[in-house]
């Protein structure tokens, strides 16, 4: 007992410091985000947008990569809180990508002149919206729990390679309006992780991803841990 | 201070950024106790349930 509660209290510790550190860590993403000089002229302070639109679209592939990760776990294992746990990391990846859309689209508004260009990467961000949307569709028209899991595992499986193709390949080889778009015939390089762009800008983008990942992984055990506490509850009124 | 805040408007957009990451870091901190104490709460249950 004496070393239960050592040990419990050892998890709480390090809980509260991954809080405590994440709120830190994502304070000092905006500080340098807003105050830092604005190195791309021709996007003037709409700069500082990369800092938070760009993590979301990453926090969303994380997302859905935690997804793929438990629905392999649930059909290895048959244990449905697996399932749950994959389709609540299924539900922010597909808010990560609502909010990757609807920043993008005011960023569009000011620099593009529109908000929706169906540039090559709007497309794809909305075929992934439109794939995820399909995922929560086919979990609410299955009623057994066992099947739906199964079957949404398997979707989730199959629409990851997709997803990578639609994120991270088709808008380097199609010409379009953001960075890193193909240009004079040879394909786009990545400009997050390119050296043409700048040193700060990267460090800034890639802390803000990992705090935007961090936070993800709060709120995906926040709602793991409420949908087991409604599935105990509901077992229970049930019987 | 506000002298400053008024030459440098910037400043302003970041204080209402970290004002409402707080808000929300101090509400998810909340939920997060409050499905700590369901749970032992619901875990307590099932104990005696099983007893």
């Amino acid at each position: 007992m004496q070393s239960l509660t050592q040990e419990l209290n050892s998890v709480k510790m390090k809980k509260h410091l991954f809080q405590v550190g994440l709120y830190l860590w994502l304070v000092g993403v905006m500080v340098f985000a807003i105050a830092s000089p604005n190195k791309v002229g021709m996007l003037a302070e709409t700069t500082k947008n990369i800092y938070f639109h760009v993590p979301m679209a990453m926090t969303a592939v994380v997302a859905f990569f935690t997804s793929v990760w438990f629905s392999v776990k649930y059909l290895k294992t048959r244990d449905l809180e697996n399932d749950m746990s994959a389709e609540a990391a299924s539900g922010l990846g597909f808010l990560f990508n609502l909010l990757a859309m609807l920043t993008g689209a005011i960023w569009a508004k000011v620099t593009w002149g529109a908000f929706w260009h169906w540039d090559p990467r709007q497309t794809t961000i909305f075929l992934v919206f439109l794939m995820y949307s399909a995922y929560f569709a086919l979990r609410g028209a299955v009623e057994s729990a066992e099947k739906r899991a199964q079957l949404s595992s398997v979707y989730s499986l199959f629409s990851f390679p997709v997803l990578i193709f639609l994120y991270f390949v088709l808008p380097r080889m199609v010409p379009g309006l953001h960075p890193g778009s193909p240009e004079g015939g040879k394909a786009g390089i990545n400009p997050a992780i390119s050296s043409t762009t700048d040193p700060m800008i990267r460090t800034v983008l890639y802390s803000s991803m990992l705090g935007f990942v961090g936070l993800f992984f709060w709120l995906h055990n926040l709602r793991v841990r409420q949908m087991k506490l409604s599935e105990k509850l509901h077992l229970t009124t049930a019987s | 201070m506000l002298e400053f805040l008024i030459q440098n408007s910037l400043y302003v957009v970041l204080i209402i950024v970290l004002i409402i990451w707080s808000g929300i870091f101090v509400y998810l901190l909340r939920l997060d106790k409050k499905l700590t104490e369901l749970e032992k709460i619901v875990a307590e249950k099932e104990r005696e349930e099983h007893l």
